[in-house]
């Protein structure tokens, strides 16, 4: 009995050990910072690893929107890791209409898949494991500014298969439009959100 | 152990089910502020006269629409000329050229994609001889009298008052009587409640009187200082005059709350015989020329003998209710008239041995065309 307390504190410092640097390990893949020198001649490649080439940056930043316009902006995601990625998801949050937002209309685009994420099609054969029909030039219609469910954690399809390959990289529209109805009261108002891309390998 | 190696395995799950996230923050979009135009310069074709063939108009570009709306103002209303004008000037020539006129015009930024937007206006004004007045209006309503304001008009140095009632034709109630004034009250005006008075002016300068008539301000129903209602309340045994009955006099506007005045001004005439028979307001005596308030005038008897019944009495509510009480316990006799008579208001103009007339806050007296409610009996 006396000698079992030991052996147990043993493997259980072990384990501690083990699931700290398996954490540590995800933390510093997720942010991108976990790159391991392979010998003198280089880098080794990271199992893990997204590129967003707006992080922590906006998409879109429009002035001086006119009723009747529209415009994008360009988020560019990629895989950069050497492990495929199985999901990849967006998100919109943190919205404030700010009093204009029956007016304004969002979309959300994925020109290199050519498949809108805002609104999804609809999938006309309800198949196991079906994917909407590709949207090649634009989506179906416009879509509130304030996505709510619509627009929380919506799926991004890799371009073949179920994984994001290695090297893939899917570059995604972020569309807005100032409707022509919008009121006289419109005028100098500002609406905002934050999208927010989520990765599960 | 076996402990050790189940949480060994959860960890490699954990492991294997990487998971990372990035965000772009601070996405927006901002409406733009349509800004205002220049205000339009205005020239007129010929330069000079009491004659304007066209009148040109220029302005300085809101910077953000691409479209204008070119509105004109002949005699107070707005008219749009063009309205989605797409440049920056525009000729107005009208199909009949403005003499003695002063035309406003309106310049307002819109944008080619919307119906909804529009910028702030931007006014000017040109005259074309002697200018008309346009914003004439309605400023006081006051007892009898009608308060007309209205600003200067180019060119004029006199303003003559026309007025129309109930959609008769207009008449000059002031012509050449107001030189340089920009206000007119107009005294008693001779319209009965609920009629309507309209106003306009015409502008003259000292030689030439405008064709050209301006605004025309409203009262859309007249309310004269009048006897509204008559309410005869028993308050005791009926058919008499007793203490604590009361008469209850309201008026459709506050009185000066002196009047009426006099020895007999707390009085109640009743008249049995004559012309004059009926029931008369703070009156020593049996006839409008005795009467503070007036009197309704019966087709029967009410009581055996014409005499003055005393009593107290007061304004309250502002001076737009006059209640008369019986205070004296003798009882007077009185049958019901079988219906009420025709209110006469009072014609006195002074009083001694009978009161002074009630009059309105302004000195102005209970109109000819008083009609009251004329409600209750003793």
């Amino acid at each position: 009995m006396t000698e079992q307390r030991p052996r147990i504190m043993y493997w259980m410092s072990v384990l501690l050990g083990a699931i700290t640097t398996i954490f540590a390990t995800n933390a510093m893949a997720a942010n991108g910072v976990f790159e391991r020198m392979s010998g003198a001649s280089g880098r080794k490649p990271v199992p893990n690893k997204i590129s967003n080439n707006r992080s922590g940056k906006a998409v879109l930043v429009v002035k001086n929107a006119v009723p009747g316009t529209n415009g994008r902006g360009r988020v560019v995601l990629a895989n950069v890791g050497s492990n495929p990625i199985r999901t990849v998801r967006i998100s919109q949050d943190q919205v404030r209409s700010g009093g204009i937002g029956p007016a304004l209309q969002l979309q959300v685009y994925d020109t290199t898949a050519k498949r809108c994420l805002y609104p999804r099609p609809k999938i006309t054969k309800q198949k196991r494991g079906a994917k909407p029909r590709p949207e090649l030039t634009t989506c179906a219609k416009w879509m509130p500014f304030n996505g709510g469910r619509a627009l929380k954690s919506v799926h991004v399809p890799a371009l073949k298969g179920t994984s994001w390959k290695r090297k893939e990289k899917h570059a995604i529209d972020v569309r807005w439009r100032l409707d022509s109805a919008s009121t006289n009261t419109d005028q100098g108002k500002s609406a905002s959100f934050r999208l927010v891309w989520r990765f599960i390998a | 152990m076996t402990i050790a190696v189940v949480l060994v395995v959860l960890a490699a799950g954990v492991a294997l089910a990487w998971t990372s996230s990035t965000t772009n923050p601070g996405n927006s979009v901002t409406a733009v502020t349509l800004s205002t135009a220049g205000t339009p310069l205005l020239g007129r074709t010929p330069a000079a006269g009491i004659t304007c063939t066209s009148v040109n108009l220029s302005w300085t570009a809101s910077p953000e629409a691409d479209r204008y709306m070119i509105e004109r103002d002949q005699s107070g209303v707005w008219t749009t000329l063009v309205a989605s004008h797409t440049t920056t000037s525009y000729t107005d020539t009208p199909g009949t050229p403005f003499t003695h006129y002063t035309i406003k015009y309106r310049i307002t930024p819109k944008l080619s994609t919307s119906m909804n937007w529009v910028g702030p206006s931007t006014t000017a004004a040109i005259t074309c001889g002697i200018g008309d007045v346009d914003d004439l209006a309605i400023s006081a309503e006051t007892c009898n009298d009608v308060t007309l304001t209205w600003t200067a008009a180019a060119g004029a140095t006199r303003y003559d008052v026309w007025r129309s009632i109930n959609g008769v034709a207009f008449t000059a109630v002031a012509a050449g009587a107001n030189l340089g004034v920009l206000t007119y009250n107009d005294v008693n005006v001779p319209a009965t409640a609920g009629q309507s008075v309209r106003y306009l002016i015409r502008t003259d300068d000292g030689m030439v009187q405008s064709t050209v008539d301006g605004n025309i301000a409203t009262v859309a129903s007249f309310n004269p200082f009048r006897l509204l209602s008559v309410s005869v309340n028993n308050t005791g045994a009926a058919n008499s005059v007793n203490a604590g009955d009361n008469v209850v006099l309201t008026f459709s506007k506050a009185s000066n709350g002196v009047a009426p005045a006099g020895t007999n001004s707390t009085n109640i005439f009743v008249q049995t015989t004559g012309g004059s028979r009926g029931l008369w307001f703070a009156s020593g005596a049996a006839s409008a020329a005795n009467a503070a308030i007036g009197g309704d005038r019966f087709a029967a008897n009410i009581t055996g003998t014409s005499q003055a019944m005393a009593g107290t009495a007061a304004w309250s509510n502002g001076n737009t209710t006059w209640t008369w009480n019986r205070v004296i316990a003798t009882a007077i006799p009185l049958s019901n008239p079988a219906g009420w008579g025709t209110f006469s208001p009072s014609t006195r103009t002074t009083g001694a041995t009978n009161p002074s007339p009630i009059k309105c806050s302004n000195g102005s007296l209970l109109t000819a065309t008083s009609a009251p409610i004329e409600t209750g009996w003793f």
